[in-house]
């Protein structure tokens, strides 16, 4: 994994987006098939929405230097969540922009070298809690 | 309690059966519950290892054949204790997490891309703690089955 830095440009307060894949694959659901809801209403997302069990490092969107139509502009059946990038850094998580050709806003949320690997799951599950559906997947739109 | 099954670390034999319904205690599918959920969750790593390459949409492997295995060998246990039905999810990098819940305690338990185990746990006070099992080992999976179907345990819980 490469060696990352918690870039400091991109303040607690600013969003980060996670695409989510149109396949009841992310989300948590009842016997009946049926999304389980959680307080808010929202289908609950499992922390396998932000782990990454072989490079640790789970890619996002800085909110902004994108858009919602430029994130789903492939993968217009997609959702997206947002989480701010306070929640990853509250678990010690290093947050950094990793601009690509395609996508100048993309990041990363990464566990730092010093953290111990069995605490990753713990994070996860914390950023997961955290997600608020800004774009419900195509399967899940009424 | 966390703390207090951690300190259990002896039990590593299959946990007490208290309900005499079942009398097989081998690797041939029990006719009960779990054995209901066993196909449909053999289904659903059938269906992960398909994903192909990208399934994410952010680069991620496909799942690894490790996980698969992995995935496959811990639901015929999972199924073996009379556990509730997992929720069965794909992990980015190529793994497969499974997930079991009820009113108070949560289970989440990963298995790596390369077959090797993590878990976390999250007990009655929401506590949490997370832990690391090596391919093949069993035991540790033991005590967390039997301590999710435990109620309240006092005297053994993780």
């Amino acid at each position: 994994m490469a060696h990352r830095i918690d870039d400091p440009s991109i303040s607690d307060d600013d969003l980060l987006w996670r695409r989510i894949v149109n396949n009841p694959i992310w989300w948590k659901r009842d016997e009946q098939g049926n999304p389980v809801l959680n307080t808010q209403g929202s289908p609950c997302l499992s922390s396998a929405a932000f782990l990454d069990g072989y490079t640790g490092e789970v890619s996002v969107h800085l909110a902004r230097l994108t858009s919602q139509e430029k994130v789903l502009l492939r993968k217009p059946d997609n959702g997206l969540v947002e989480i701010t990038a306070a929640i990853p850094r509250s678990v010690n998580h290093i947050v950094t922009l990793d601009p690509t050709e395609e996508d100048e806003s993309h990041s990363l949320i990464c566990p730092p070298e010093s953290l111990s690997k069995s605490v990753r799951k713990a994070s996860a599950k914390k950023m997961s809690e955290a997600a608020r559906w800004l774009v419900l997947p195509e399967s899940l739109r009424s | 309690m966390i703390e207090g099954l951690l300190q259990m670390s002896a039990l590593t034999s299959p946990v007490p059966r208290t309900d005499q319904t079942i009398v097989q205690w081998t690797a041939t599918t029990p006719l009960d519950n779990s054995s209901r959920w066993l196909r449909k969750a053999q289904k659903r790593i059938q269906e992960l290892a398909a994903l192909p390459e990208n399934w994410d949409s952010y680069g991620s492997r496909p799942i690894q054949p490790a996980a698969i295995k992995g995935a496959g060998d811990l639901i015929a246990l999972l199924s073996q204790l009379r556990s509730a039905q997992p929720e069965i999810f794909p992990v980015p990098g190529g793994g497969i997490q499974l997930e079991l819940h009820n009113r108070q305690r949560e289970i989440e338990i990963e298995i790596l891309p390369d077959g090797n185990i993590e878990y976390l746990i999250t007990d009655d006070d929401g506590q949490m703690r997370e832990g690391h099992v090596p391919a093949g080992s069993t035991g540790e999976i033991y005590r967390l089955i039997y301590w999710f179907g435990q109620e309240h345990s006092k005297t053994v819980g993780f």
